[in-house]
């Protein structure tokens, strides 16, 4: 970006005005200030669509963004009070637990933790989830299909995994539960989402659903 | 890293707030009392005052609580779920929720379109728009900040209509328009002092940023609205489905 007096002189505009503008959308995520160097552009956001069944390797290969995974955890735990009720399982029934700090052009975007059935993916363990997408491994090795699912959307602010996502305490972020449901209507995948809200934007496309 | 994974070596504050939300999901702490005063949880868990207050705050951000100057702070009732698909206005999504809507227009002008909103709308940049501002309230208390650029060859009528007592959508309706597609974008942002003070909230207060362009059976673009929604009101919920 130009530099302020330019910018100033451009709209003529005062520099606190200016300066209002600028932060306005540092904190909506397009501009980006680097300390003793300026101001830029921080690039297009990741965009997220709210439906359809794309696994992360898939959305950002389609969005032209070269992507990365960190294993943050891969482990069999008990289900809880909370995960038996949602899988209709007794308490402390054997689940995976695979949770990932996702990147996108270099970038940390999200952290996605996601639980599944010990039971039906008995060694899904010997796949690398760094590299590989969980919906590829469930379809294609296990002949299970994610098929349909719902989303809640909500906001909170960040708690343990600042730092894993590189931001300031008690910033807010999104927070995205999902259930995923295979082809016979079981419950599949539960997964919990914390997002950067500065680079990642949710897309959602709706059409009423015409009854005659 | 996350709640589920919140265990003794977690700090105090975090383990804290998983101890209360799992009472609050539990029905210990109904909607509508209070929970303990942040004295007694510093007391009964043997924890500093500061933590109960950091453990408290993201559960207030998140809604499930709420605090009431001089009173302490309270269990809310659940967040209103809004279904991101179903289209409908405001209006009808409030009443349907058992709400009492209402809006307050703050500006109600004519204007040109200009570069921008004209790239938007797929109009000419000097073609003229209605541009709304309002608040929506539901049971008179602040939840949107709503902004809406409405080409007026769409609706000619507009400056004589009541804003306050149809919605968007009844208005749509009684010219024959309807709504049969929208695209949203949803990010996360901080409004002005100025702008926060119209949802009665700090600026430092994150809201929900919803951009919608909508068109109707003809495939017309008919309104871009910029809304900003009260993340602690309210959940979005989205149904998906395997393309194709």
């Amino acid at each position: 970006m130009p530099a302020e007096r330019e910018m100033c002189e451009m709209w003529s505009c005062n520099r606190s005005t200016l300066r209002s503008a600028i932060n306005r959308l540092v904190k909506s995520g397009e501009l980006e200030v680097r300390p003793g160097s300026g101001i830029y552009y921080s690039g297009d956001k990741y965009r997220r669509k709210l439906q359809g069944l794309k696994s992360f390797e898939e959305e950002t290969t389609l969005q032209g963004r070269p992507h990365e995974s960190r294993l943050l955890a891969f482990e069999k735990i008990e289900s809880d009070k909370r995960l038996s009720r949602l899988f209709r399982v007794t308490l402390g029934t054997q689940l995976w637990h695979l949770s990932r700090l996702r990147f996108a052009d270099g970038r940390v975007l999200q952290i996605e933790s996601s639980y599944f059935l010990v039971e039906r993916f008995p060694d899904i363990d010997r796949f690398d989830f760094a590299r590989d997408s969980l919906y590829r491994v469930f379809e294609q090795e296990y002949g299970v299909v994610p098929t349909q699912g719902e989303e809640r959307i909500s906001t909170t602010r960040v708690g343990e995994e600042a730092e894993l996502l590189e931001l300031p305490n008690e910033t807010p972020i999104f927070r995205i539960e999902s259930r995923t449901y295979d082809q016979d209507g079981a419950m599949l995948e539960y997964c919990r989402v914390m997002i950067r809200p500065d680079r990642v934007m949710l897309i959602s496309r709706m059409e009423t659903r015409l009854a005659e | 890293m996350n709640e589920k994974k919140v265990n003794y070596h977690s700090p105090l504050y975090l383990q804290l707030r998983e101890v209360i939300r799992s009472k609050i999901e539990s029905g210990e702490y109904p909607p509508g009392t209070p929970i303990p005063s942040e004295n007694a949880l510093a007391e009964t868990y043997g924890i500093h005052r500061l933590s109960v207050r950091s453990a408290i705050s993201a559960l207030i951000y998140e809604g499930l609580l709420k605090s009431v100057q001089g009173k302490g702070v309270y269990v809310t009732s659940r967040k209103d779920e809004r279904d991101l698909e179903t289209i409908g206005g405001f209006k009808q999504t409030m009443e349907q929720l058992g709400h009492k809507s209402s809006a307050k227009i703050l500006i109600k002008a004519t204007r040109e379109a200009g570069p921008y909103y004209a790239s938007l709308l797929k109009i000419d940049p000097h073609d003229s728009v209605y541009y709304i501002k309002r608040v929506l309230c539901s049971d008179g208390e602040p939840y949107s900040l709503e902004e809406l650029y409405i080409p007026t060859t769409v609706l000619e009528n507009l400056p004589q209509v009541d804003l306050n007592v149809f919605s968007m959508y009844q208005i749509y309706e009684f010219y024959g328009i309807r709504i049969s597609r929208v695209w949203e974008r949803l990010e996360l942002e901080e409004l002005d002092p100025m702008e926060a003070r119209l949802l009665d909230i700090d600026s430092s207060f994150a809201v929900m940023k919803f951009q919608g362009l909508s068109y109707d059976q003809h495939g017309r673009i008919v309104e871009y609205a910029r809304t900003y929604t009260r993340g602690d009101k309210c959940n979005f919920s989205v149904h998906y489905q395997r393309e194709g």
